[in-house]
């Protein structure tokens, strides 16, 4: 069984090598992923046209915040992870409800959150994040 | 208009109405010219001076000062003044309390206007002002934001009232500059705080720097000490990309709080960085660098860092297999806002598989060349030669 079964995500991030790394990650777990993108301007195009099943956004990106982009996406009702190196607190108010991965995260966080919020609670816990979780398991 | 008249119809009366009419627009002119002082200047001993010449001048007398409260010794400092002895002004302390007619100001908490100081039974005339002959003297309170930084004193040799318009201007004084210090001590509690982040971004920047020293020696500790090939390999590419990063740092210097580096003097360090610690003894590699003095930011020079590691490695690797060739590397101007890197070896050319990493080198520098915003183009007809264009 793949995790993320074919679910198209988008991934927007500027800094190439973890972008990379994001993508690997998550076809690991069987998804498909749309970019990475860095620019905010293209990631606002491929937010608007492109369908996808999930988003991973980093905040501050190449022209800009990421905000618009997760703006079109909620709107789309897509499911939206935001990731940043500063803590939650600095988000404006309507997207601090959203799942949150805090910078630098290693591949087992990244896999818990975009599980959770792309697949479901349930799987996540009893794939990956749950108390079953062998230590140093993961990335 | 209104004053014009007040003014003529005062030069009408008796002498003394017109000697408290000029007296009165005289404070009022004395108000508006210190509140334009208070609010320009960066220098408070200025400030305290000009208070106490304007309190002196607007009261028709030869003294008055600035008293500094000293919290700590129950004491005042005489901090600023005119008309006052040589060795008066910043040394001569007074006491606080009902020993003085500040202190006693001070703690009822209003102004204290006194027609002979020497009879006065509410306070005690302190010796500075005995000494040199005051008869009466008006003393209001400068309140700070969160303590009062002291009183703001007129003295008069003349044995004299003080009316409530005299005791209100000297009050207005006061005020203004009690806002004054206010603003001048959140200047400096600013500058202050401004200076220490200036340090520990320096020191930031320093520890990035020793950190990424450190994480390229332990990396390159196990490359040495591994008996497998594939291991060595595998984190001499790692070691590669780190050191791109800590070369960066080394070279970084922040202008206008804006990180930039000279691309040219990086690359250079870079490039012989990396020929010096992965070219294989049995190899000779000649290295030509041509380049223009081009400053870029940090955003951008890390990536364009990282593919310069990705392709040196990749022709150390793989372009010289009989174990000589020449590695270049230009950077120039194409007109007066765009850039051009161009790495190049004489090699064998680009094949498929050549990347290391599981085939995600050419993948990586593609996305590299997309997060510095520069356009990529590779050339393998004779050797490899791979151009990045970037606006500067």
């Amino acid at each position: 069984m793949t995790l993320l079964d074919g679910m198209r995500i988008l991934v927007v991030e500027d800094e190439a090598l973890i972008a990379i790394d994001i993508e690997a990650q998550l076809r690991l777990l069987g998804g498909v992923v749309i970019g990475p993108e860095g620019r905010l301007d293209r990631a606002l195009e491929l937010a608007q046209r492109v369908p996808v099943d999930g988003a991973l956004l980093d905040i501050n990106i190449q022209g800009g915040l990421v905000f618009p982009v997760a703006e079109v996406l909620l709107a789309r009702r897509v499911p939206v992870v935001l990731s940043t190196g500063f803590g939650p607190e600095w988000l404006p108010a309507r997207f601090r409800g959203l799942p949150f991965l805090r910078k630098p995260f290693d591949g087992r966080q990244l896999q818990c959150a975009v599980l959770k919020a792309f697949a479901g609670p349930q799987l996540a816990t009893r794939a990956w994040c749950g108390e079953e979780l062998i230590p140093g398991q993961g990335s | 208009m209104p004053p014009r008249a007040n003014r003529s119809s005062a030069t009408g009366s008796a002498p003394r109405t017109h000697s408290l009419a000029r007296r009165l627009q005289q404070q009022k002119a004395a108000l508006a010219e210190f509140g334009v002082e208070a609010f320009g200047t960066q220098d408070l001993d200025w400030l305290l001076y000009k208070a106490s010449e304007l309190a002196g001048q607007g009261l028709g007398v030869q003294r008055a000062k600035v008293l500094e409260l000293l919290p700590a010794e129950d004491k005042f400092l005489i901090r600023a003044g005119m008309g006052w002895d040589p060795d008066v002004v910043g040394k001569t302390t007074i006491e606080a309390s009902a020993a003085s007619p500040a202190g006693y100001a001070l703690q009822i908490g209003t102004p204290v206007a006194s027609e002979d100081l020497l009879a006065d039974r509410r306070f005690s005339c302190p010796k500075v002002l005995r000494d040199h002959g005051i008869k009466s003297a008006v003393n209001v309170i400068i309140r700070g934001k969160e303590r009062p930084y002291g009183v703001l004193e007129v003295d008069s040799q003349r044995r004299r009232r003080f009316t409530q318009d005299d005791v209100n201007f000297i009050q207005g004084l006061a005020n203004l500059l009690a806002a004054a210090i206010d603003r001048l001590d959140v200047n400096r509690r600013l500058h202050d705080v401004a200076d220490q982040k200036e340090i520990l971004l320096h020191e930031l920047q320093h520890r990035v720097k020793n950190s990424l020293q450190v994480i390229a020696g332990i990396i390159s500790l196990q490359r040495r000490r591994s008996g497998h090939e594939l291991v060595r390999a595998e984190l001499g590419v790692v070691a590669s990309r780190i050191e791109a990063l800590r070369v960066l740092y080394a070279k970084l210097f922040l202008v206008d709080h804006q990180a930039e580096v000279n691309l040219c003097d990086y690359l250079d360090d870079l490039c012989r960085s990396l020929l010096q610690s992965h070219l294989p003894k049995e190899k000779t590699v000649d290295l030509d660098l041509e380049c223009a003095p081009i400053q870029v930011n940090l955003d951008r020079s890390a990536p364009l860092g990282l593919v310069t590691a990705e392709f040196i490695l990749n022709s150390i690797k793989h372009a010289f297999p009989d174990g000589r060739g020449r590695l270049s590397v230009r950077l120039e101007m194409v007109h007066d806002k765009m850039a051009r890197l161009v790495l190049a070896d004489n090699g064998t050319g680009l094949t498929a598989g050549t990347s290391d990493s599981g085939g995600s080198g050419l993948r990586l520098i593609d996305q590299l060349a997309r997060q510095a915003d520069a356009t990529l183009s590779w050339e393998t007809s004779r050797g490899t030669s791979l151009e990045l264009r970037f606006a500067v």
